[in-house]
């Protein structure tokens, strides 16, 4: 439950500041701070991030789709050899998904050697 | 710890490396990967580049105004501008062309200018060097310096140059046209000598032909003799376009009777075939042959069928003019169309504008061999920027004659019809500073005949037949650019000793070009055939005319109407009738029909089939029929057995340009040559029918093992499939649906696969308003995510037009229409 409801955030702050500025990085920066001011372990930072970062990109991009990019879309797909433009959306959700999981153990891995461990043992 | 820090480390560096690659892509790869981050995020990239992109924005308010404008945007988005000058005129023709076209500007410009590789890499940076030494940029750059005593002109170009970049300077990055997303990069502010390098390159587009060095080939390979009946420079059946009589003009310079022509070769197996691919026709009647009374002028240009299209439709008002026509993105005014008085078309001229000259260049790199003693060249450099791999320094060798564009001390394979170690000079009409900038601005405005002839003298190159007619009756065409006076010899041949008579003097007087105002018949007929019967007194030259076919038939066409009305011509523009066919086919079938009565296992029960498909052809290139695509591979046989054992038995090369099967056919005809017909490597003498027969089985032969028997295959919409690919082959964003259109380069209806019919128009003047029909098989938009990208692409294949609507002022639009207000803000 605490998993989902960080994956949401991680979404929404993506898709707010991207708002605010229109940079793809967002994706990277989001989960990167994010894994330096929460403690969690490496692998879940990553998992989290990922799917915040998919959810953010593929939900956005298939929001678009199905309002008015279709056309664009499927033209995009067939291009890089895609059978369809939701395709094409869930592959960029995937890739910004894995972008994101990446910064997020990044910044998890930041996080550990920042923050003074209370016991050494939590790691094992 | 040590482990937190390797882990850290790692994880920074894979971050890195996310980070570069999703920001600038793979760009030194063959195929370079776009920036994937940029490309896809939701709130930039390809998803923002849908069809409310292109929409028409209800009010702009603009600082360099200096009244305010209104746009009037049709049912199709054809804008119809109304400024109350000619600056905010072109401004506002600027700024929705750059809204509606900017991305193809760009590409464009800088294919011209040698720049492409700076966007899509390593892959473009010989088209880049090519480019560059033909002298696009320079001549581009000659051009501007020239129109600064043109005020008029001058300001035309700056007004649309501020129009285009007042939109860029707006152009948000997720606005941005979706190819700049895929090669990541941003769009360059624009300028006059933009415009003028998208003429230039136009003017390569249509010039830029080998001939001289395979007809330079052709020459050693036959003889002379033989050269001259199988290449002359008058062709059979074609009617030129100025009608007889043309008046024989004095030449001005004394025939040179030294040959001073050596065949330059490189050795391949194969013939070489000139391409029919471009060219154009345009035609006019005048009232007497009308039911209005009124002259009807058409023309449709065959250039490349691409997305976006070539062409974009405007109605431009200003206080000194009101003109519709279709514009070239990145040029102000129109190239092509009518005003409330007048009307104009253009085609290819066609004739000789290049002339190779091959120069000795000494072990320095800095001279060259003049009249026999070393001359200094003038030497240019300038860096290509290739992205993703290292800058390549061009080094151009100028001579009298123009660049050396052929050469092996930089590489140009794709680009070099010689072989290396040569070194080859174009001198080129278009390489100079012209001012076809000028007839432009005042064909737009022209009122009557007499404009028109004022208008014209300024276009040099690429020179074209320019059609006419006026709403007082009269109609014209002009054979019109700069054609230098030449001599054969030296003009159609690749000269190979440098000498300074072969510099260009003269050219041929504006009204001593090939031209007919009013002749007797009531209408004149242009398809880039030889301009001027045999008596015209200069040499145009040109081993590139094309044959009477599409002339024939429109000339044909049009003798038997009367009473005509713009249906009639938009019939005619669809035409697929094949002339070729109905001069030559005839007596092929009947020869063999002669033979199979004598000898009834002549042929077997495929060879009978073809037969009889052959004699059930309505000789049109339909799509579904089975006949023209073997109609052609027999022709083609015909023509090899015929020619190919003309060939001197110590000519150097494998490569033999075969002649035109116009030639072959009056040879056919006339049974007149017997010995041309007879192959020379056998010891029976053969005879027209032999060859007729055997021509026949070979190519049942051939075409059956290419398309197997008589079957779908064979349908000429399966062998000359019509394509409308991306302007930058970028797949997924050309034409996906199937195209049936009929139509071959030798028919009126000129589609040969991705190239045809770019623009038809049909306009019939009138005392009051012109009554004008158009389409082009493209859209208004260039944006691949709008309905608007290829909306006429349909209308176009099925032969439809749309109803072109000149309005004569604000208040006389009469269709739904959205507004842009282009107001001059304080």
């Amino acid at each position: 439950m605490k998993g989902l409801l960080t994956i949401i955030i991680v979404a929404l702050l993506i898709s707010l500041t991207s708002w605010l500025i229109p940079a793809w990085w967002w994706i990277m920066l989001v989960p990167l701070v994010f894994g330096i001011i929460i403690k969690t372990k490496v692998h879940t930072a990553a998992l989290l991030s990922f799917f915040g970062g998919f959810l953010a990109w593929a939900g956005s991009s298939l929001f678009q789709y199905f309002r008015n990019s279709e056309v664009i879309s499927e033209k995009v797909a067939e291009l890089f050899g895609l059978p369809n433009g939701i395709i094409l959306a869930l592959i960029a959700g995937l890739i910004a998904g894995i972008i994101s999981a990446i910064a997020g153990a990044t910044g998890s891995s930041i996080h550990s050697i920042v923050a003074k461990p209370k016991k050494k043992y939590e790691y094992y | 710890m040590i482990y937190k820090w390797f882990r850290l480390l790692l994880l920074l560096l894979l971050s890195g490396v996310v980070y570069s690659v999703f920001q600038v892509g793979i760009p030194f790869l063959e195929s370079p990967l776009p920036a994937f981050g940029k490309l896809l995020n939701p709130s930039t990239g390809l998803w923002k580049n849908n069809h409310t992109l292109t929409k028409p924005q209800e009010e702009v308010s603009i600082d360099a105004l200096t009244d305010d404008v209104n746009i009037y945007w049709d049912d199709r988005n054809v804008p119809h501008i109304f400024a109350k000058n000619n600056y905010d005129l072109y401004f506002s023709q600027g700024y929705v062309t750059a809204k509606d076209r900017l991305w193809q500007m760009d590409f464009i410009t800088r294919a011209s200018s040698g720049r492409l590789a700076e966007v899509v890499g390593k892959k473009a940076a010989n088209f880049d060097q090519f480019h560059r030494r033909i002298g696009l940029p320079s001549a581009a750059k000659m051009v501007i310096d020239t129109l600064a005593a043109y005020p008029d002109e001058l300001e035309a170009l700056e007004a649309y140059t501020d129009g285009v970049n007042a939109y860029i300077s707006q152009l948000k990055v997720a606005d941005r046209p979706i190819e700049f997303k895929l090669l990541n990069y941003s769009p360059e502010k624009w300028s006059p000598y933009k415009s003028a390098l998208v003429l230039k390159y136009m003017a390569w587009d249509l010039d830029g032909s080998p001939s001289e060095r395979y007809i330079t080939d052709a020459k050693e390979a036959l003889g002379d003799e033989l050269f001259s009946r199988a290449f002359p420079l008058q062709r059979p059946y074609t009617k030129p376009v100025v009608p007889a009589p043309v008046r024989r003009w004095r030449r001005s310079w004394q025939p040179n009777t030294i040959q001073n022509v050596r065949p330059i070769s490189a050795p391949n197996q194969q013939f070489y075939e000139r391409s029919y691919r471009k060219g154009s026709n345009n035609w006019v009647v005048n009232g007497s042959k009308t039911r209005s009374g009124k002259p009807i002028l058409a023309n449709d240009p065959h250039l490349s069928l691409s997305l976006p299209a070539l062409w974009y439709e405007n109605q431009l008002v200003s206080n000194d003019c009101n003109v519709y026509g279709v514009s070239l993105p990145g040029i102000p005014m129109t190239v092509i169309g009518f005003n409330k008085d007048v009307a104009w078309g253009l085609t290819y001229a066609t004739s000789d504008c290049i002339d190779f000259v091959e120069v000795d260049i000494n072990e320095e790199g800095n001279q060259y061999r003049l009249d026999g003693k070393w001359e200094n060249a003038r030497i240019t450099k300038d860096t290509i920027l290739i992205k993703g791999a290292q800058n390549r320094i061009n080094q151009t060798f100028h001579t009298k004659f123009g660049p050396v564009i052929y050469t092996d001390t930089i590489p140009s394979e794709g680009y070099n019809h010689f072989i290396p170690g040569q070194n080859v000079a174009m001198n080129w009409t278009s390489n100079a500073p012209t001012l076809e900038f000028l007839s432009m601005y005042r064909l737009n405005r022209a009122k009557n005949l007499e404009d028109y002839k004022a208008a014209l003298p300024y276009f040099s190159a690429p020179a074209q037949n320019f059609v006419f007619a006026s709403k007082d009756n009269d109609i014209a065409i002009w054979h019109n650019g700069r054609f230098p006076i030449r001599e054969e010899e030296k003009a159609r041949y690749t000269n190979v000793k440098a000498t300074s008579d072969l510099i260009w003097g003269d050219d041929i007087p504006f009204d001593q070009l090939p031209h007919s105002i009013n002749p007797a018949q009531g209408y004149i007929v242009s398809a880039n055939q030889q301009p001027a019967a045999a008596n015209y007194g200069y040499y145009l030259g040109s081993d590139d005319y094309s044959d009477f076919e599409r002339s024939s038939r429109i000339n044909e066409y049009i003798a038997g109407l009367d009473k005509i009305v713009p249906e009639d011509f938009q019939r005619l523009q669809l035409d697929n009738k094949s002339m070729m066919a109905d001069l030559l086919l005839p007596t092929l079938l009947t020869s063999i029909q002669t033979m199979v009565l004598e000898d009834n296992s002549l042929l077997n029960q495929t060879e009978k089939d073809i037969i009889l498909e052959l004699e059930n052809w309505d000789l049109n290139y339909s799509n579904y029929s089975k006949s023209p695509g073997f109609f052609h591979s027999w022709l083609r046989e015909l023509s090899v057995q015929i020619w190919q054992d003309e060939v001197k038995p110590d000519f150097h090369s494998n490569k033999y340009w075969l002649p035109e099967y116009d030639v072959t056919t009056q040879l056919i005809l006339t049974n007149s040559d017997p010995l041309i017909i007879d192959n020379k490597e056998t010891e029976e003498i053969e005879l027209v029918d032999d060859i007729i027969i055997s021509s026949f089985q070979s190519a049942v032969k051939k075409h059956t093992e290419k398309y197997g028997s008589l079957n779908e295959d064979w349908e000429w919409g399966n062998i000359n499939p019509t394509e409308i690919n991306s302007m930058a082959d970028i797949d997924g964003f050309g034409y996906s649906e199937p195209l049936i259109t009929g139509g071959a380069s030798d028919a009126v209806n000129a589609i040969n696969g991705d190239v045809g019919p770019s623009w038809r128009m049909v306009v019939a003047l009138d005392d009051d308003q012109p009554y004008a029909y158009g389409v082009y098989p493209g859209g208004q938009s260039g944006n691949p995510g709008s309905e608007d990208y290829d909306s006429f692409v349909e209308t176009w294949a099925k032969g439809g037009y749309y109803k072109l609507h000149l309005f004569p002022d604000e208040s006389k639009i009469n269709i739904p229409v959205t507004t842009t207000k282009m107001i001059k803000s304080k």
